[in-house]
């Protein structure tokens, strides 16, 4: 039984330790966050351990698969913090947890997730992610600008916090949307 | 467009995963090409073609009135 050592999972674990021994309730967010990404890698064991002759393929599909959790983990941290940040228009120190380990999540594992990845490149996956990335790119920056008008003309400057939610939900959300249905769609046409 | 991997495929007795894995791409992609849903680049579709044994032209039939 082989277990490749990854540094992200290593960190979340570290910190996770870190809360047990300065006894801070915050840090065990992250040893949370390290027991549910260990899942993945035990389903991936399990499956091997059934088919020792399983294809080389299947391991790179099951590896996407866990890049795909995590995408999606960090996804949903990042938007429940952008709703929360938009609903209270205040930060927290458990806010903030959270928000640095979806977009930890979100590093670890982008360039893979859009296939830009230079160990496992697909050219579709490329293709799609680009451009999914594009429109969010896009739509972010039209929202936001349209927002900022509104906000001048109407003189209803809203709460910095509120702003910043709105374009941490906005740019995740529309990645995540567009790169979901071009996936199932099968190309950018 | 319309392709024929799957019968190529099935000539040199290839799975999808197999043939992924031989030109560098997921099993997806196959799959998605199989169906004529997907467009390869230039690199890909030469790459099926060496891989199958055949010509681009005999793999990948675009139709012009519909592409």
């Amino acid at each position: 039984m082989k277990i490749k050592f990854n540094y992200f999972w290593g960190l979340l674990g570290v910190l996770g330790f870190l809360g047990y021994i300065f006894e801070n309730q915050i840090y065990y967010v992250f040893f949370a966050f390290f027991l549910l990404f260990l899942v993945p890698i035990f389903n991936k064991i399990g499956k091997k351990e059934e088919n020792e002759h399983s294809h080389l393929d299947h391991e790179e599909s099951e590896n996407y698969k866990v890049y795909n959790i995590s995408i999606w983990f960090g996804s949903a941290a990042l938007m429940i913090s952008g709703l929360i940040m938009m609903a209270t228009k205040t930060m927290s120190d458990l806010l903030a947890v959270i928000i640095l380990l979806g977009i930890t999540a979100y590093m670890a594992n982008f360039f893979t997730y859009v296939g830009m990845d230079k160990k496992a490149q697909d050219e579709r996956l490329r293709k799609i992610g680009t451009f999914a990335t594009t429109y969010s790119w896009y739509i972010t920056l039209v929202f936001i600008s349209f927002l900022v008008i509104t906000m001048y003309w109407a003189q209803n400057i809203h709460n910095p916090i509120e702003l910043l939610g709105v374009t941490i939900f906005v740019m995740t959300s529309t990645m995540l949307i567009a790169n979901t249905i071009l996936s199932r769609k099968g190309d950018i046409d | 467009m319309k392709t024929r991997i799957k019968e190529y495929r099935a000539r040199h007795n290839l799975t999808q995963a197999q043939l992924a894995g031989k030109v560098g791409v997921r099993r997806e992609t196959i799959v998605f090409l199989e169906k004529g849903k997907y467009n390869p680049s230039l690199k890909l579709a030469h790459d099926i073609a060496k891989v199958l044994k055949g010509k681009i032209d005999d793999i990948f039939i675009f139709d012009d009135e519909t592409d």
